[in-house]
Formats: structure tokens, sequence, C-alpha cells
């Protein structure tokens, strides 16, 4: 065999190992194929500017403190969604606030459930017990006709 | 309403697999595509196609199940939300993977848990016992090649791990998801490669294993 053909066999006993040692969970296959579910045509999306886990420099992995809370900001059209994530025995507790300051019915939503929440007029809101795992945040404001999402986190 | 490749109409949602018979051939601009438009057969088989892809990214950054499966749900999340907004269609794989990964390192910098090495003979000896096919399988050598992984630059087992995913994923693929040109995955593999070869070598020298072969 030439050496690129060993190459070949070398890939292919590599992929049937990992075939055999760890396949895809069905349930993740099919959670996959469950989020469809979750697409909407009607929606305005805020997507994910800031977050303090994402790492300075790519590739490089530092450990943070993970009792610091996690700060993330989406932007959408004409909103700014800041939430302050800190973990709450296994789940998250949620603070978020809304830019410009508004009232806002606030929806926390994951992939086994929600919890719906108001936002203040001063744009401020809460949820806790919240799953770790992806999660996204729907507000729906008195005066806009449509919600912003924000993009999904995994928290 | 909408209208199938062979020219009939289907309402979305319709199982176009029915229809169609083959959507695992349709190029993956033409899936992205169909499943903006509400087509699910479109968007499952797009799930098919690059979950193993996914889920060897997640794994190779040594996430346990739980993460794992986190990584890749909130990746598929990311691309149902982005359906319409996709700038190259053609290279959803990579896109997908590269979320993954941008995922795994958010996730790794918050967390201080020990984590067990990928592979540990324990975690690999009780996944071979479980297979139905395990005793067809070489199971010693199933285990030293993945070990021999195990002992490799994080370099060399993301990009390995990667396209020994099931299904294969194309080199451009996975050229997206790690940022490299094309050009270099080829001569990177062959080095990587030569690397594990060298680690089974001293593997087998110390077990007195020897290959089927």
């Amino acid at each position: 065999m030439d050496s690129s053909q060993e190459d070949e066999v070398l890939v292919a006993e590599l992929r049937t190992a990992l075939a055999q040692a760890d396949p895809v969970p069905e349930y993740v296959v099919a959670a996959a194929k469950e989020s469809f579910g979750w697409r909407r045509v009607d929606e305005e999306l805020a997507a994910l500017i800031g977050d303090s886990d994402a790492a300075p420099v790519a590739g490089i992995r530092s450990i943070g403190d993970p009792t610091e809370p996690r700060l993330l900001t989406f932007e959408g059209p004409g909103i700014t969604v800041e939430v302050e994530i800190t973990p709450q025995g296994e789940k998250r507790r949620l603070v978020g606030q809304l830019v410009p300051p508004r009232s806002a019915q606030v929806e926390v939503r994951w992939q086994g459930g929600s919890v719906t929440s108001e936002a203040d007029s001063i744009g401020l809101f809460s949820a806790t017990y919240v799953p770790a795992g992806p999660v996204s945040i729907a507000c729906r404001t008195s005066e806009a006709g449509t919600q912003v999402v924000t993009s999904w986190v995994t928290i | 309403m909408e209208r199938t490749s062979s020219g009939a109409f289907v309402r979305h949602g319709d199982n176009l697999d029915a229809e169609e018979g083959k959507l695992g051939d349709r190029s993956a601009a033409e899936l992205v595509a169909w499943a903006a438009e509400g087509d699910r057969a479109a968007w499952d088989t797009l799930v098919e196609r690059y979950t193993g892809l996914v889920w060897s990214v997640a794994r190779a950054h040594d996430l346990p199940h739980p993460d794992a499966a986190d990584v890749v749900q909130t990746s598929w999340l990311r691309l149902v939300e982005n359906l319409h907004r996709l700038r190259q269609p053609e290279r959803v794989g990579a896109w997908l993977a590269s979320t993954a990964r941008n995922e795994c390192l958010r996730l790794l910098r918050r967390s201080t848990r020990e984590r067990p090495t990928e592979f540990s003979y324990e975690q690999l000896h009780h996944a071979t016992e479980q297979s139905a096919e395990a005793a067809t399988l070489d199971r010693m050598g199933c285990t030293l090649v993945l070990e021999a992984l195990g002992d490799l630059s994080e370099r060399c087992r993301t990009l390995l791990r990667m396209l020994a995913a099931t299904p294969a994923p194309s080199y451009a693929d996975v050229a997206g998801a790690l940022d490299m040109p094309v050009g270099s995955i080829g001569p990177t593999r062959a080095r990587c490669l030569d690397r594990l070869r060298s680690g089974l070598a001293a593997r087998d020298a110390v077990t007195g294993h020897h290959d089927s072969e």
C-alpha cells in the first residue's frame, strides 16, 4: 500500500471505531429534528453581539470563575437585551434589561418549557430556575406588533 | 404551496421523501432553501447529514454527553433562526460546525469541572460491550486507535475526529469550521495520521497486541 492508501485505511478504521464507541445518541438526532418546530417567520431576531464568556483569542482556553455572572448582549431592531446569568444550583438565574428601557411581556424559552415574566417600566425583568442548556428570550413590547427573540445560546 | 424539483406541488410540511425518494442526493443549498420555506423533510435530511459532524466537534472538545448534546442542539436551533439569512447556504456544514466550536469554547471557559479524558479504557470497554456487533469487531484494535487518538495534540485530535465523523464531511466543511484554508486540510491530515500511526505502533509495542492483518 502506498502512504495515501494507508491513510485512507487508518481514517476508515478511526471512523468505524468512533461509530462504535461514540455514536451520536438517538435522542440528540431526534431533538435536532424537533428543533424545526422553533421555526418562526414573524419574529425579529436579536443577535448575540456580546458575551463575557467569549474567548479573547480564538482557540485559547482559559478557565473562568463560574461564580462570576455571565453577561450577554443581544441586539435587535430598535432594542437591545442585556442578560446577566448566574448559577442557581444546577439551574440558572437570569436578570435582564431592555434598552431603551420599556415595559414588555417576556418569555424565557428552553427546550422543555418556558417561563413568562414582565419587564417593568425601566425594562428590568428576571427569571429563576431556568434549566441549563439552549435558551432564547422572547420580548413583546406594548407598541410593537411583532416579538423580538434572542438568538439561542447555551447557558 | 411550493413546487418540488419534479414539478409537483406540495403544501409546506408535506413529506417530500414520498415525492422525491432521495432527498439525500440534494445539495446543501437546496435543502437549506426548502427548509427555509417550511419543508420538514429537507430539514430532517440536513440533520441526518450534519449531526455526526457537529457531534464530533463537541466531543473533540472533551465535552461529556449532556454538554455535547446542548452544544449540538444550540447549533441546530441557531440554524433554524438563520435559515433565511445564510450568506453561503452551500456551506451550511461548515456553518454548523463553526457554530458548535464557538459554543464549545464558551462553555469550556466557564467550566471548572474535572473532565475525564475523552476515551478512557473503561468508557470504551463499556461501549464496545454494549455494541451488538462487538463480537465481530476487533475490540482491542478499536480501543487502541481511540486511545492513540486521545494522545494527539488538540489540533490533530479535533481535525481527525471531524474527518472521521459519520457521514464523512467534506474537506470544505471541516476547513470552514476550523478556519483553515481548504488546501491545508490534506497535508495536515497526513501529518496527523502519521502521528496517530506512531502512537499506535508505540502502544502495540507496549501491549504486545498484533493487528489481525
